[in-house]
C-alpha cells in the first residue's frame, strides 16, 4: 500500500452486486487504479454488501485495517447510504465517514459499453476517494421540546386533534376564529352515508348530533385544553420543539410556548357570485348547498316543510348544479375537484325526494365522483327514487316572468335543456380558507398548486416538517370522515414525538464559523426554514462584540442555501463542505 | 423647518464655506464627529479624516478631486462594533452608493451615521492629481479651487462614465448641491430625510438662511449625463470587444500578480475573511503537480482567472462603479472596466441599480417565483 | 472534431435530478458515459464558483440539475439557483467563455427518460462545440 500523508486511512470496498458490477466493469483494472490513489490503504471486493455476511465483511475490514473512512463502490447512496452507514457504526466509526460511488445506477446500468463505463468509473472513484479524504465525523444531538401543542382551528379536525393530543398528556392551545367550536359541521343537517339518524346499521355517527355536541363539550371541559375563542394567531416564532405563539384574544394578547402545531384551519366555500351565470344573489331561489342545509335544519322545529326564499312556496322542481367553482377552466373558480359535492348533493336530493315524492329533482353533473365506500349504493338508491341525473353543463340560470329557467345540455341524449325550476341548488366547491397564504409564510409550510397546505406523505420524516402538520380541509377538500381520520393520525404522530420530550438535532445541518462570519445576514435572508438568527459574540481579536450568524440546529433542513449565499463560506453544510466539493471537482477534471 | 439652506462663499473659497457650515454640526452637538476630507499637511494628498474638534477643520477639502479610498470602507470600519457616537460622513456619490449597499449588507450601521452626500465634479488618478496640485501650488493657487473652475479632461475613466454624479434622492440625509450654479459664490445644502431636516435646523440656528438649488441644475445634470453616456457607451463597447473572447480576457488578466489590492480597495468586498484566503483554497503540492502533469505545464500561482470570476460572481450585483479597484492595481489591469461592464449587464437583468434605492432588496437575497424562465432552454 | 469525447460534470440535486438519474439507470435508459455526477443537496446550494472551477479545470460542459420550479424539496432552492446561474451565464457570455457550456435543467425524480435524453443532447451539443479551450490553456 502507498504511504499516505498521515491524514487518513481509506478503505475502498467494491460490491460486485452479485456480478452486476463485475460484468459491466473491468473491476480488476479499477481496483489497481484505486490502489494508487492517495490515502487508500485497503482495496477489497465482496459479492453482496447488503446482506448480513456482506455487512460483517465490511465491519471486519474496518476493524482489521484500522480504517477511519470507507468508500463503497456499488449502488446508489440515495437508497443504501443509511444501511451501509450502520455497518460503519457497528465497527465503531462515525456513520458519516462513508462515501458511496454510484457505479450501479449511474454507471453500469446506463452504459452498456464496458470499456467506456470503466473509464467513467475511474473518474467517479477518484472523486469519491478525494471526497472521502475530506470527510469529518458528524454528530447529531437532542434538545428538549415542550410537551405542548398549538391547534389552529376548532372544526371537527381541530377538535379531534386537540382531544387526542390532550389525552396523551400534552397541553393544548386550541385557537378558533369564531365565537364557537364546530366549524362548518354545525350547519350540516345530516351526513353521508345514511343521511338520517340510524343509531345502528351502517351509520358512522358523523352527524352533528353524534359528533359535534359531545366533542365540543369534551374539548371545552378537558383539563389540558385551553380554548381561545374569537381568537387568531398574531405572531409565531422560535424553533422546532420550542415555538412561541402570540394569540390575539378578545381580551388582549396571550403568549404561549409549544413544541408542535396542528393546522386545522379548514377551507372556504367558493363564492358563487364569481360565476354570475348562475344568478346567485340575483335570483332569490338560487341557493348554495349550505343555504339548503340551513333551510332543512330550519324546517325541523317548524312545519317540516321546505319554503323557498322568494315566496315561501314548497318547491316542486329542484335542480342541483354540480361543480360550481370547481373543475373550472375559466379562471373564475378553482381548477381542482372538491371531492365531496357529488356525495353531498345526492344526499340532499334524496332528502328532498323523500319529503316530496312527487317533486322533480334533477342533478346536473359533469362526472360523478365519490371517494367513499357506500357511494355506489347511495347513487343507485337515488336513481331508484326517481332522481334524474343529467350529464352536461349548465350554461346559465335565467329568469322570466314565470320563474327560474335552468339552461343547459344533456350530453347523453344530445338535447339542449330548458328546465323551469322552483329552486336551484349550487354545489359550490371548496377553496383555501382566508389567511392560508399568510399562515404558510409565518409557519414556513408550503402550499400546493391549489393554495391549500401541501399534503405530505405521513410516512415521511416528521422531523422534516418541523412538527407542523396540516389536517382536514386545510390540506384540501374532504368530508368529515377523512378530516377526523387525518386529525387522529396527525395527533398520534405528534404524540409519539412529544412523548420522548426531545427533538433530535440532525447531524447533517448548517454550521456557522463565528470568527469568520461578517454579519452580513445574507444566509438569514435565504434560509427557507428560518433557522438562522443573529447572535452577539465577543470578537476576541477586536475586544468588542458584534453580530454573527447562528444556526438553530433543530430548525435547519440542510438545504445549503446559506452556504451558497455566503461569499466567504463562513457558514457551511456539515456533510457538504466546500473543501469536499472542491476535491471532487479537481478529481474529475 | 427648512428643507435647504444657502451657504454663501467668500473669496471663492467654497471648501472653507462648507467646512464652516459642517463645523456647526459639531459645535451644536448634532454629531460627535465628522468624517471629512482634508488636505495633508505634507504633500498634495487629500484624505478622509475623523474630526472631533471644529478647530481641526482648517484644511478641510470636502469638495476635492481625488479619492484615495472609497469612504464606505471607512464607515464599515467605524460600524464594525456598534459606534456609540454620532458621526457625519461627507461622501461622494459613488461612496454614498457603496454605503447604501453596505447598509443592505449589514456592514454599516445606519443609525448613528449621518450621510452627507455631495455633487461630484470628478476625480483624477492620484499620480495625475499630484502633478496638477504641485503645478497649482507653484503658481500660488489652491489646487482644488483652481481645478474647480476649469474644464477638466484628464479625469478618471470611471468618472467620465459615471451615471449618477449627484446624491440620489433618498439616499443621503444631507446633500451638498452646487451643479449648475457658481461654486465660487454659493452652495446649497438640502435635507433629504427627517434626520437631515433636524440637522439643518441646527444650521439654521447657526445663522444660515433658507435656500434652493441653482436654476441651472437640471440643465447641467442633463448636459453632463448626455456627455457621460456618450463616453460610457464607447468605453464599455471597447471593453466588451477587448474582453469578449477568451484570448482577450486572458490577455487582460495576464499581468495580474494576485496582490488582491482590487479586492481590498473595493468597498463592496466586505468579507472578514475572503474565500481566497481560506486554507483549503491553497492547493497542495500533490494537486499542483498532478495538474501540471495533465496539461504539461501550469501557471504559478494558479487560479487567477478563477479569482476574478469569483469576485465578479460575488459582488457584481452590488458594484457601484467607483473604480477604486483599478486605481489600486499596481499593474493597471482594466478591472474597473471589466466590473463596470458586467455590473451594468447583470444589474440590468434584475432591474436593479446598486446604491440607488435603499429599499430595493439585493438581487441575490431575493427571488420571484416566475422569472428568468428561459434558463433551462 | 472526430474522436473527441466531451467531459460533462453535473451537479445534481439529491431529491430530484440525482434520483431521476438513478431511475434512468434502473430503467436501463442508455446515455453517454461522458457525464459524471456530483451529488448536492439542492440546486440552490450550487455556488457558481463550483461551475467556474469545473470549467476552468477543463470540463467541456457543466450541468446543474434541480427540481422543477415550484417543486423544490426546500421550497425555493431552485429559484435561488436560477438567479445565480443567470448571473454566471451572463458573465460567461460577455467574457468569451461560452455560456452554452453551462446547462441548467429541471429534472424531477420521476423523469429518468428526460435525464437520459438531456445528457445525450448535451453531449451531442458539446461535440459540436468542440473541446473546452481550458484543456490546453495554462495561462489561467
Amino acid at each position: 500500500m502507498r504511504a499516505t500523508e498521515g491524514r487518513a486511512r481509506t478503505g475502498v470496498l467494491f460490491c460486485s452486486c452479485r456480478g452486476e458490477l463485475s460484468s459491466g466493469l473491468d473491476l480488476g483494472s479499477l481496483k489497481e487504479y484505486v490502489r494508487g490513489l492517495p490515502d487508500v490503504v485497503l482495496v477489497g471486493e465482496t459479492a453482496v454488501l447488503c446482506d448480513q455476511n456482506g455487512q460483517e465483511e465490511l465491519r471486519k475490514a474496518i476493524a482489521d485495517n484500522r480504517l477511519d473512512r470507507v468508500v463503497v463502490a456499488g449502488c446508489t447512496p440515495r437508497v443504501y447510504e443509511e444501511m451501509v452507514g450502520r455497518a460503519l457504526v457497528a465497527a465503531g466509526l462515525n456513520r458519516y465517514m462513508l462515501e458511496m460511488a454510484n457505479l450501479r445506477e449511474q454507471c453500469v446500468w446506463p452504459h452498456r459499453d464496458r470499456k467506456r463505463a470503466t473509464g467513467k468509473a475511474r473518474l467517479m472513484l477518484a472523486a469519491a476517494v478525494a471526497r472521502a479524504s475530506m470527510l469529518e465525523p458528524l454528530h447529531g444531538g437532542r434538545i428538549g421540546m415542550k410537551r405542548a401543542a398549538l391547534v389552529l382551528g376548532g372544526g371537527v379536525a381541530g377538535m379531534q386533534a386537540a382531544i387526542d393530543l390532550a389525552d396523551d398528556g400534552n397541553e393544548v392551545h386550541l385557537v378558533e376564529r369564531d365565537g364557537q367550536l364546530g366549524g362548518r359541521t354545525w350547519q350540516l343537517s345530516t351526513t353521508f352515508p345514511t343521511h338520517e339518524c340510524k343509531p345502528d346499521g351502517c351509520c358512522m355517527h358523523y352527524c352533528r348530533e353524534c359528533i359535534l355536541v359531545p366533542k365540543v363539550e369534551g374539548v371545552m371541559q378537558h383539563p389540558r385544553i385551553r380554548v381561545h375563542l374569537g381568537s387568531e394567531l398574531l405572531e409565531f416564532g422560535g424553533v422546532f420543539g420550542n415555538y412561541t405563539a402570540r394569540i390575539k384574544e378578545p381580551g388582549g394578547i396571550k403568549e404561549v410556548e409549544v413544541g408542535t402545531v396542528v393546522l386545522a384551519t379548514g377551507s372556504r366555500l367558493v363564492d358563487p357570485a364569481n360565476l354570475p351565470e348562475f344568478g346567485y344573489g340575483v335570483h332569490k331561489d338560487v341557493v348554495t348547498f349550505l343555504d339548503l342545509e340551513r333551510m332543512i335544519v330550519a324546517s325541523r322545529p317548524g312545519d317540516h316543510e321546505l319554503h323557498r326564499p322568494s315566496d315561501g312556496k314548497v318547491p316542486k322542481v329542484i335542480d342541483f348544479i354540480q361543480c360550481v367553482g370547481s373543475r373550472d377552466e375559466t379562471g373564475r373558480g378553482k381548477a381542482h375537484c372538491s371531492l365531496v359535492c357529488c356525495t353531498y348533493a345526492i344526499g340532499q336530493a334524496k332528502e328532498l325526494k323523500r319529503r316530496y315524492p312527487d317533486a322533480q329533482v334533477f342533478i346536473h353533473y359533469i362526472d360523478l365522483r365519490g371517494p367513499y365506500r357506500g357511494f355506489e349504493e347511495h347513487y343507485r338508491e337515488a336513481r331508484d327514487m326517481g332522481i334524474h341525473f343529467l350529464r352536461g353543463r349548465v350554461s346559465e340560470v335565467a329568469a322570466d316572468r314565470d320563474g327560474l329557467v335552468v339552461v343547459g345540455e344533456d350530453i347523453d341524449t344530445g338535447k339542449l335543456l330548458r328546465i323551469r325550476s322552483d329552486l336551484v341548488v349550487l354545489s359550490t366547491g371548496q377553496e383555501a380558507a382566508p389567511g392560508t397564504e399568510a399562515l404558510s409564510q409565518v409557519l414556513r409550510v408550503p402550499l400546493d398548486g391549489d393554495g391549500f397546505f401541501r399534503e405530505l406523505n405521513p410516512a415521511f420524516d416528521l422531523l422534516e416538517r418541523k412538527g407542523i402538520i396540516a389536517v382536514g380541509c386545510a390540506a384540501g377538500p374532504r368530508g368529515i370522515r377523512y378530516s377526523v381520520q387525518d386529525a387522529k393520525a396527525a395527533a398520534a404522530t405528534l404524540n409519539g414525538l412529544m412523548r420522548s420530550g426531545e427533538v433530535p438535532v440532525p447531524a447533517e445541518r448548517a454550521e456557522a464559523d463565528e470568527q469568520r462570519c461578517s454579519g452580513c445576514r445574507q444566509c438569514e435572508s435565504v434560509c427557507p426554514a428560518g433557522a438562522i438568527v443573529m447572535k452577539k459574540v465577543a470578537d476576541r481579536r477586536r475586544g468588542a462584540t458584534r453580530w454573527v450568524a447562528h444556526v438553530n440546529p433543530s430548525q435547519c433542513v440542510s438545504c445549503g442555501a446559506c452556504a451558497m449565499a455566503c461569499p466567504s463560506k463562513a457558514i457551511l453544510l456539515s456533510n457538504h463542505k466546500m473543501k469536499q466539493l472542491w476535491a471532487q471537482i479537481e478529481a474529475l477534471t | 423647518m427648512m428643507d435647504a439652506i444657502h451657504v454663501p462663499v467668500r473669496d471663492g473659497d467654497f471648501n472653507a464655506a462648507l467646512a464652516g457650515a459642517l463645523a456647526a454640526l459639531l459645535d451644536r452637538h448634532v454629531v460627535d464627529a465628522l468624517l471629512i476630507p482634508q488636505e495633508s499637511a505634507h504633500g498634495t494628498s487629500i484624505n478622509q479624516t475623523l474630526v472631533k474638534r471644529a478647530s481641526a477643520l482648517r484644511s478641510a477639502r470636502p469638495v476635492s478631486f481625488v479619492m484615495p479610498v472609497n469612504s464606505a470602507r471607512l464607515l464599515q470600519l467605524l460600524s464594525e462594533t456598534e459606534p456609540s457616537e454620532k458621526i457625519a460622513a461627507v461622501l461622494r456619490p459613488c461612496e454614498l452608493r457603496a454605503a447604501v449597499e453596505l447598509v443592505k449588507l449589514n456592514q454599516i450601521d445606519r443609525h448613528n451615521i449621518l450621510f452627507i452626500g455631495q455633487d461630484c465634479l470628478g476625480t483624477f488618478r492620484m499620480k495625475v492629481y499630484d502633478k496638477k496640485a504641485q503645478e497649482a501650488r507653484k503658481a500660488g493657487q489652491d489646487p482644488t479651487a483652481s481645478l474647480a473652475t476649469q474644464c477638466q479632461t484628464m479625469l478618471r475613466d470611471t468618472c467620465w462614465a459615471c451615471e449618477h454624479f449627484w446624491p440620489v434622492e433618498g439616499t443621503a440625509d444631507l446633500a451638498v448641491l452646487h451643479l449648475g450654479g457658481d461654486i465660487t459664490k454659493e452652495l446649497y445644502i438640502e435635507a433629504q430625510t427627517d434626520l437631515g431636516k433636524q440637522a439643518l435646523k441646527a444650521l439654521g440656528e447657526a445663522g444660515y438662511g433658507p435656500g434652493r438649488p441653482a436654476d441651472g441644475r437640471k440643465a447641467e445634470i442633463a448636459r453632463r449625463t448626455a456627455l457621460n453616456a456618450d463616453f460610457r457607451q464607447k468605453w464599455l463597447a471597447e471593453t466588451r470587444a477587448r474582453m469578449g473572447t477568451l484570448e482577450g480576457l486572458l490577455e487582460t488578466i495576464s499581468t495580474c500578480i494576485r496582490c488582491y489590492n482590487c479586492r481590498d480597495a473595493c468597498p463592496i468586498c466586505y468579507c472578514k475573511e475572503c474565500i481566497f484566503d481560506a486554507e483549503f483554497m491553497k492547493p497542495t503540492p500533490r494537486s499542483m503537480l498532478g495538474k501540471a502533469g495533465r496539461k504539461g505545464l501550469l501557471r504559478m500561482p494558479q487560479d487567477t482567472l478563477l479569482f476574478h470570476l469569483t469576485r465578479l460572481n460575488h459582488m457584481v450585483s452590488s458594484c457601484v462603479r467607483c473604480g477604486m479597484c483599478e486605481e489600486a492595481c499596481p499593474n493597471d489591469l482594466p478591472v474597473a472596466r471589466l466590473f463596470c461592464s458586467e455590473a451594468e449587464e447583470v444589474q440590468k437583468v434584475f432591474d436593479y441599480v446598486a446604491g440607488k434605492d435603499p429599499k430595493a432588496p439585493l438581487p441575490l437575497a431575493t427571488f420571484k417565483e416566475k422569472e428568468l424562465e428561459g434558463i433551462d432552454k | 472534431m472526430t474522436g473527441f469525447e466531451p467531459k460533462i460534470v453535473g451537479f445534481l440535486c439529491n431529491w430530484c435530478t440525482y434520483t431521476g438519474a438513478d431511475l434512468a439507470g434502473v430503467s436501463r435508459f442508455q446515455y453517454p458515459p461522458n457525464f459524471i455526477p456530483i451529488r448536492v443537496m439542492c440546486s440552490g446550494a450550487v455556488d457558481p464558483m463550483y461551475v467556474v472551477k469545473a470549467l476552468v479545470e477543463g470540463a467541456d460542459g457543466v450541468l446543474i440539475g434541480g427540481c422543477n420550479p415550484g417543486d423544490c424539496h426546500y421550497q425555493s432552492g431552485n429559484y435561488k439557483a436560477r438567479r445565480r446561474a443567470t448571473i454566471l451565464k451572463q458573465l460567461l457570455k460577455d467574457l468569451g467563455l461560452d455560456e452554452r457550456r453551462l446547462w441548467v435543467r429541471w429534472i424531477s425524480a420521476s423523469e429518468g427518460k428526460k435525464f437520459a435524453e438531456t445528457v445525450t443532447e448535451f453531449t451531442e451539443e458539446l461535440r459540436r462545440l468542440g473541446p473546452s479551450r481550458f484543456r490546453e490553456e495554462w495561462a489561467l
